[in-house]
Parts: structure tokens; C-alpha cells; sequence
């Protein structure tokens, strides 16, 4: 039930919200965002990490093609949801000071996207999983256009029709598995049992990589990325970045480890190797940049480069870190961004040349801006270390040189974070910054619980690891069996 | 047999009401009249295989399924061409027979059991529309309409006669049962002049779903035609014809697949690839419209090349799918064109700003037709793929998933134009009899998306 409630709360709220007066849009999504959160506290409390999947609810839905409306939570399940929906509310009481147009409809659109997104997390039959996975870009696609800041219409354009590509290619696939078994079905039970034949597992993994190597993204399939996050609303690109690209890391582990491992076996690397040069790439280009919010977009390809490759390496290490760093991520892109939005709001722009002595005026907003920088340069003490940590070390298990490529974003990314920290709020003030002051206290509600956050996971990071241990070693455990078998 | 009747008497009944001048009673008179069929069919029908006229027809499921969605998708027509000629009313009554006339054609060549009864369906589909295509005299565009359908179309029914006769000629009946025991007898050894046959009926209901190489006549026919009229055409005569050819591959030809299965791939093939890639240009949205309607044939050529036992069910609720997306489209496109004489795509720039229910609408057909989840568009897509994967037919699926794509970008195009700020497009009138159908509509491509099932019952016994 609790399942059901997670997605249904968020999507009945945000079509309930177009009939609800304007002026109080906010408040009713931040309500519903909080209830969200509550039954995901709730769902935790009562989830045990060591019995499977849990809170299932598994009726049959499309009877003449096998497809059955199957959803439950896992461990890993469990960590994607508490990422979205602590996130939520983070993001929607982040856009508090904003003036969107016809608000509740934007509000609306949110709600529905997050909706969407815990569904995909929950889902454990494919077609259902790809009708969320659907469903989670249309509100995106709506954010962008209506609210972005630019040629909204060619961004958007180019960001629907790039993932779609990728996700109808998975599509083919999740209907050629449909029909592998004794009878049609689309369901994880059956899915996973299927023994496919390695030279065919090629394909399938091509099918879906394509689809998630897009949503992440990995390089060179990143092309969509920098311009929607650069002309997205601020809270459409918390989202997009937050828990929006998780889908596909997620998917990686749960759709593609064990179903086509043979095929991860003998190509895995290959992906592992773009990822590391993405990480470079990203980074380097980061370097460059003079648009903080572009420079945040572009680090965060170098952070889900790592990612990419650590859960590719199929190791206990590697996906144990991957749930540390996809929390770590999630919490710290939205800070980042948010640290944008603040200077956006008071300086219409986000070149970081034009900013420059902002501490003197507003030390406490310094501060906090600058534990989530050096979070997401994965300092020591900092949610981010463990994660990364914990991925270098699965990648160097399996090649060196892999690791020091995609090790390098950890060193350019100190380095561009630290030259754009300098820039914007080190040094003197300006006429333009003179007028800057410290932030009031509805900042300090989205940017405390961050800080709060970055310490929480960095200091017990085992909050995670011991949610997701046992579904990990599940997969982990139906990877080996199948390579085994087949070998 | 019943509902047919019931529908003739109503047609021509139709025709004596405008001659007595109460025309008022005309609408009402053919809607109770569609009801009815519908009513007798629903629950006359019990399942079975019915044998009728010396086993010229016969009506089973399949007649079942595909009259029901038929007589549904007139009604709407019906409703909406109230409103469109309220400035020709002296005619109305006519149209209105004409339609149902057409529509009789429709379910008879989705009943045949004869190809003489075949020939007989596509004319009565066929000759009101010539009728319907020229009806606004005045308009140059709708008079090239009418004849280029009528030349193309007598054109088409010539091929289908002489295929016919060359049937004839090797199998010695027009009945589909006889030809089906020569077919069994004679497998892979069938006269030259059978196969020639055959193929020249094929090539008569590729003209007709309006299927590249034959699809020359449908943007034009599809333009110049009044829009209830290219919405009848869209809706109605392409499940009628789908429904024809389905007909005749699975009761005579089906098991020579080298006959049809190999011809209709390269044409499905085609069709989604000249009928995509085409529709790209267009800067009209009826003429875009027309393209989908080619493009969307290729979609259940796909399904149709590769036939199985259930694929009518899937094709059927792609029709509706489609259909029902169609109309919608098509009665908005009337009705910003009747208020404002916009019918570019680029026109529809700023609708969403005063016309909320409107660009909403017509927001949830794109995406429908685009094939979006959970939308009707969706799950037609989802299930002729499955049914060709089904079949091995890989690759034909893969280029149906690329030209897709394609669809996706001009369909979303439309959407993204409607939804895009400015406020060009003052607020307009919808009369009352548009908001039903277009929240019907609506309600129809969502529940059908989301429940898939509940079509399933409807059109199966």
C-alpha cells in the first residue's frame, strides 16, 4: 500500500493542484511534497533490508500481453526514493521566493514528475517501468518549454526527441524479452529468470545502454545536457540533475546487470572507458566555462561519469558506492544550483567573472556554499568521499588506468570549484555586488537541511550501505550465477 | 444483416426528411438509426460465425469488432457535421445519408465472404464519397478533390476487377472458401495467374489505406476535401479498407506468405519512410495531417505483414487509436480555421494562451499520436510491435521505431507551436456539440491507454 501511496500522493496531488487557487500553489506542493517525504519515512521505518522486495502490490493489468501492474520496494528501490522525495520538498520550498506563471500548474508539473520518478523506482514488471520512465519526461518537457529562459522550443525539442530516441530502442528490447518466456510476460520474476543466449545479450545490452547512456548521461551522449540545464527553471534542473538522471544509474543496475550479464561481462569496459573519458572530458570543459550554471552541468557528466563506471565494474564496492555517491550527488547538484538561483535572483546572470567579494557581505551564505562545494569535491568528512572513495576502488580493481581517468575529475573538479569559488565570492566588491546581502532565513531552510545532509551521509554513510547491502548482493549474485552458467 | 438494413432504411428516410423539409429530424433520425445497428449488433451477435445470403457474407468477430468501432467513430462524424454546415443546411440531410451509405459499404467490406460482395462493399464505401469530396461546390479545391479521388479510385477499382477475374479464372469461384481449398491444395504451385491476382487486389487496398507507391491522391483529396469529410476518409473508410485487406489475406491467400507477407513489408517499409519523412515539410496542418494518415497506414502495414491469429484485435485498436486522435485533430484544425482562417501549423502559435481547453486537447492527441505513454497512440504502437517482434520481423520494427521518431518530432512540433507563448489567436467560440466530442475523445484515448483490456472486451464476444 505504502507503494502504491508514493506514487499516487505526488500524481493525484499535482492534477489536484489545476483546480486550486494560484495564489496558494506553493504552499499545497510543499504540503504534499512533506507528505510524500512522511510516507517515505513511514515505508523506511517499517522496511526490513533484509527480507527482498516489500510493499508489493501485483495485479494483473493488461491480461492479453502478460503485462501485470507489479510494484514493490528494495533496497535500492528504498535508497531512490528516499533521494527523490527528500529532495521534493527541498526543491519546491527552493523555488518559494520565484514568481512562476499560472503557479499551480507549474507546481502541477512537478508533483506529476516526481510522481512518475518514484514509480520507475518501484516498478518490478518492464512495461509498467517504461510507461514511468515515459511519463517522468512529458512534465520535464513542459518545465523547460513554458518556464525556461531562452530558445526554450529547439532545447526542449532536442532534449525530448534525444532521450526518446534512446528509450525506443529500449522499448524493442523490452518486448523481445516479453516474449523469450514460457508465456508473455513483462514481470522482473520472469525476466530475470530468462537464460539468454550471450551473442543475442549484445543486442539487448546495446537496446538499453543507448536509452540509459542518454538520460545520465554518459559522454559522448551528453550533448542534450548542458543547454536544458542551463535554460531550465531552477527547480526543473534540481530535478532533472537531482533524481531525474538517477533513473538511468538506477536502471543500469536493475534492468541491465541481471539480465544481459554476458554481455556486461564482455563489453562493460567499453561504457566504463567512455564514462572515463566523460569524467576528463566534463571536467576539463568545466574548467572553462565563465556560466556557473553551465560549469555545475558540466561537473555533474564527471560525477555520473564515475558513477557509470563504478556500477559497471558489477562489484559489491562499486554498487555499494554508487547508492552512497547517487545520494551524495542528488543532495549536492541541488545545492549547487540553488547557490545559482540565489545570484540569478539578485543578479540576473550567472557569469562568474561579474561576481567577486561576495563573503564580505554575506559570510554565513560563504559558508554554507562552501561546505556544499567542497562536498562535491568529495572532501574527507563530506557525503561525497565515501562514494567516491568506495567507486575509485572497485574501477582501480579493474584497471588502473581506467581509474586514473576517471580519478582525474576528482583533482580538475578541486580545481574548477575552487577557481569559481574564488571568483564569485572571494576577492573585492564590486558596483554590481555591493547590494549583495546575506541571505534570510527561507534560504537558510533549503540550504541548512543540505549542509545537515552532506554531514549525516558523510559521517555515516553506512545509513545507505546497510538500506541497500542485501539487494545489491542479490543482483550481484544473479550476475555471477548467469556468467557462470553460461560459461 | 439487421443492422445493415436498419441503416439503409435510415439513409434513404434521410433524404425523404430533406425533401419534406424537417430537417431538424434528419441528425436525430441517423444517430437513433447508428444506435440501433449498434444495439442489434451488440446483442444479436453471439460469437458465433454467421452465414448470410448464400455465404456471401458473414458475419464473425472480426465483423463484430471492426463494424462496432466503425459505427462508434460515424457518430462523432455525424455530431460534428452538425455544426460544420450550418450554412448549407440545404443539403444536410443528403450528407447525412451519404455518410451512412458509406458507412454500409464500410461494414460490408469488413463482412464479406464472396469478392464479388468485396467489389460490392468498396463501391458503396467508395461512390458517396466522390459525392462528398466535391461537396462544396464553390471551392476550386474541394472540386480537383472530388475528381482526383473519383479518377483515382475507379482507377483503383478497375485493378481490383481484374484481379478479381483472374481468381476467378484459376480458382472457379468467388466464394473465399473455395479459393481458400485451392490455395491449401495447391501449396507453392499456384497458377501465375491466381498469384497475379491476388497481387492486383492487394495492390487495389493499397490504394485505398492510401499506402506509398499508392498515396499520391491522399494529401490533396485529403486538403481540398470539406474537413468533416477528410475526417470521415482518415477514420472511417481506412479502418473499413484495413479491415477488407486483413479480410482477404487470412481468408484466401494466407498460407503463400511469399504473396503478401514479402510485398506488404517492403511496402510497410516504404510507407512509414516516404510517409514520415514527408510529412516533415508540411506547413499545413491538414496536409500534415494527411502525411500522418500515411505514415500511420505503414504502422498497421507492419502489423498486417506480419499477420497472426490475434493481430486483428491489435490492429483494430490501433485504428481506434488513430482514428479517434484524427478526429480530434481534424475538428480542431476546423475550428481555428472557421474562426480565424489559420491552417498553418506555425498559425497555431499562442493558442495555448486564450485557448486553454483547446491546446490542451489538442496537447493530449499529439501525444497520443507521437505513441507517448499512457496514451492510446502508446499502446497501438506497443502492440504491433509486439505482435511483429512475434514474428521475427526485427528489422522491420526497428525502422518503424526510427520513423517513430520522426512522427514524434512533427507531431510535437504542432503541440510545442500551440504551447508556445504569444497571442495571436483571440479566444474562440467551441460550440457545445465540439466540447463533447473532443472531451469524449479525450476520455477515450486515455481510458483505452491505461486500461487496454476494456477494448479487448468490447470488441470480442
Amino acid at each position: 500500500m505504502f507503494t502504491l501511496l508514493l506514487i499516487l500522493l505526488p500524481i493525484v496531488a499535482g492534477l489536484a493542484m489545476l483546480m486550486l487557487p494560484q495564489q496558494q500553489a506553493k504552499q499545497i506542493a510543499l504540503i504534499a511534497a512533506l507528505a510524500t517525504l512522511g510516507v517515505t519515512v513511514a515505508t523506511y521505518f517499517q522496511f526490513d533490508p533484509k527480507a527482498g522486495t516489500q510493499f508489493v502490490t501485483d495485479v494483473p493489468w493488461i491480461n492479453m500481453l502478460g503485462v501485470r501492474f507489479h510494484i514493490g520496494i528494495d533496497g535500492i528501490s528504498m535508497v531512490m526514493l528516499i533521494l527523490s522525495n527528500i529532495l521534493a520538498p527541498l526543491i519546491i520550498l527552493s523555488s518559494f521566493k520565484d514568481n512562476y506563471n499560472n503557479a499551480r500548474l507549474f507546481y502541477g508539473l512537478m508533483l506529476v514528475m516526481q510522481g512518475a520518478m518514484n514509480g520507475v523506482f518501484v516498478s518490478m514488471d518492464m512495461f509498467l517501468y517504461y510507461i514511468f520512465w515515459e511519463l517522468a519526461l512529458i512534465p520535464a518537457y513542459f518545465l523547460v518549454l513554458w518556464w525556461g529562459k531562452g530558445e526554450t522550443s529547439k532545447i526542449t525539442f532536442k532534449f525530448f526527441i534525444y532521450t526518446l530516441f534512446g528509450s525506443l530502442f529500449m522499448l524493442v528490447a523490452i518486448i523481445w524479452l516479453s516474449l523469450q518466456g514460457a508465456t508473455n510476460s513483462t514481470d522482473i520474476s520472469s525476466v530475470y529468470a530468462l537464460q539468454i543466449p550471450a551473442e543475442t545479450q549484445l543486442y539487448i545490452f546495446l537496446a538499453f545502454m543507448l536509452a540509459y547512456a542518454i538520460k545520465i548521461p554518459v559522454f559522448p551522449f551528453h550533448t542534450w545536457q548542458p543547454d536544458t540545464y542551463t535554460f531550465s527553471p531552477s527547480p526543473a534542473t534540481m530535478l532533472l540533475s537531482g533524481v531525474m538522471l538517477k533513473m538511468g544509474l538506477y536502471s543500469v543496475i536493475r534492468w541491465i546487470l541481471p539480465v544481459v550479464p554476458d554481455a556486461v561481462n564482455e563489453y562493460g569496459k567499453i561504457i566504463m572507458v567512455l564514462a572515463a573519458v566523460g569524467v576528463f572530458y566534463a571536467s576539463a570543459i568545466a574548467w572553462v566555462q565563465k556560466d556557473l550554471k553551465r560549469l555545475f552541468a558540466y561537473s555533474s557528466i564527471a560525477h555520473v561519469g564515475l558513477i557509470t563506471a563504478g556500477i559497471l565494474t558489477v562489484s559489491e564496492m562499486g554498487l555499494q558506492g554508487s547508492m552512497v555517491q547517487m545520494m551524495a550527488h542528488g543532495i549536492n547538484v541541488v545545492g549547487l544550483f540553488y547557490v545559482c538561483q540565489i545570484l540569478y535572483r539578485k543578479f540576473n546572470s550567472h557569469d562568474i567573472n561579474a561576481f567577486g567579494g561576495l563573503r564580505l557581505n554575506a559570510p554565513l551564505f560563504a559558508g554554507l556554499y562552501l561546505v556544499i562545494m567542497l562536498a562535491s569535491v568529495a572532501l574527507p568528512l563530506t557525503n561525497a568521499f565515501p562514494g567516491e572513495f568506495m567507486l575509485l576502488n572497485s574501477v582501480y580493481a579493474v584497471n588502473p588506468w581506467i581509474c586514473l581517468f576517471a580519478g582525474s575529475g576528482v583533482i580538475l573538479g578541486a580545481v574548477y570549484m575552487f577557481t569559481s569559488y574564488q571568483k564569485v565570492m572571494l576577492g573585492e566588491l564590486n558596483n554590481k555586488t555591493n547590494s549583495f546581502t546575506e541571505i534570510d532565513s527561507l534560504d537558510k531552510w533549503v540550504l541548512i537541511p543540505i549542509v545537515i545532509l552532506i554531514f549525516v551521509f558523510g559521517l555515516y554513510p553506512s545509513f545507505i550501505t546497510n538500506i541497500s547491502e542485501d539487494a545489491v548482493k542479490g543482483i550481484i549474485q544473479i550476475y555471477q550465477t548467469k556468467i557462470g552458467v553460461s560459461i | 444483416m439487421t443492422s445493415v438494413i436498419v441503416l439503409a432504411a435510415a439513409g434513404i428516410a434521410s433524404m425523404f426528411v430533406g425533401v419534406f423539409n424537417i430537417k431538424r429530424l434528419a441528425l436525430p433520425l441517423v444517430l437513433l438509426a447508428c444506435l440501433a445497428a449498434l444495439g442489434i449488433i451488440m446483442f444479436h451477435y453471439n460469437g458465433g460465425y454467421e452465414s448470410l445470403m448464400n455465404n456471401m457474407l458473414a458475419f464473425d468477430a472480426f465483423s463484430y469488432g471492426f463494424s462496432v468501432v466503425m459505427i462508434l467513430i460515424t457518430m462523432g462524424i455525424l455530431v460534428i457535421s452538425n455544426f460544420y454546415y450550418r450554412n448549407n443546411v440545404e443539403h444536410l440531410s443528403d450528407i447525412y445519408a451519404l455518410f451512412i451509405f458509406s458507412l454500409i459499404g464500410g461494414i460490408l467490406l469488413c463482412s464479406y465472404n464472396s469478392l464479388v460482395m468485396l467489389f460490392l462493399g468498396i463501391e458503396i464505401l467508395s461512390i458517396p464519397l466522390y459525392i462528398l469530396a466535391a461537396s462544396n461546390r464553390k471551392n476550386l479545391f474541394s472540386n480537383e478533390a472530388g475528381l482526383k479521388y473519383f479518377l483515382m479510385g475507379s482507377f483503383a477499382s478497375c485493378f481490383l476487377l481484374l484481379g478479381i477475374t483472374f481468381i476467378y479464372g484459376t480458382a472457379n469461384s468467388f466464394d473465399m472458401n473455395v479459393i481458400a481449398q485451392y490455395v491449401n491444395a495447391n501449396p507453392g504451385n499456384l497458377s501465375p495467374l491466381f498469384i497475379t491476382g491476388a497481387v492486383l487486389i492487394l495492390g487495389s487496398f493499397i490504394f485505398k489505406v492510401s499506402a506509398v507507391p499508392f498515396h499520391f491522391w491522399a494529401p490533396d483529396v485529403y486538403q481540398g476535401s470539406p474537413t468533416v469529410i477528410t475526417a470521415f476518409m482518415a477514420t472511417v473508410v481506412k479502418t473499413a479498407a484495413f479491415g477488407g485487406l486483413i479480410r482477404f489475406i487470412s481468408g484466401t491467400i494466407f498460407p503463400e506468405t511469399a504473396i503478401w507477407s514479402d510485398v506488404l513489408n517492403v511496402i510497410a517499409i516504404l510507407t512509414l519512410i516516404v510517409g514520415n519523412i514527408l510529412a516533415l515539410y508540411q506547413t499545413n496542418l491538414k496536409r500534415l495531417l494527411a502525411y500522418s494518415g500515411i505514415a500511420n497506414a505503414g504502422y498497421i502495414l507492419v502489423a498486417v505483414a506480419t499477420l497472426r491469429e490475434e493481430t486483428f484485435g491489435y490492429v483494430l485498436y490501433y485504428l481506434t487509436a488513430y482514428g479517434v486522435g484524427s478526429m480530434i485533430a481534424f475538428t480542431i484544425y476546423f475550428i481555428v480555421k472557421d474562426q480565424t482562417g489559420i491552417d498553418s501549423i506555425a498559425g497555431l502559435k499562442g493558442l495555448f494562451s486564450k485557448n486553454k481547453f483547446l491546446a490542451a486537447v489538442l496537447a493530449f492527441t499529439m501525444l497520443s499520436l507521437a505513441g507517448i505513454p499512457p496514451l492510446a497512440g502508446f499502446f497501438g504502437k506497443y502492440a504491433i510491435f509486439v505482435n511483429a517482434i512475434n514474428a521475427n520481423a526485427i528489422w522491420l520494427v526497428i525502422i518503424a521505431i526510427l520513423t517513430s521518431l520522426i512522427g514524434v518530432y512533427y507531431y510535437l512540433r504542432v503541440m510545442t507551436t500551440a504551447m508556445s507563448a504569444g497571442d495571436d489567436i483571440p479566444k474562440l467560440d467551441i460550440h457545445l456539440s465540439y466540447k463533447i466530442v473532443l472531451t469524449l475523445g479525450v476520455i477515450i484515448l486515455l481510458t483505452l491507454g491505461v486500461v487496454p483490456d476494456l477494448f479487448n472486451n468490447l470488441i470480442s464476444k
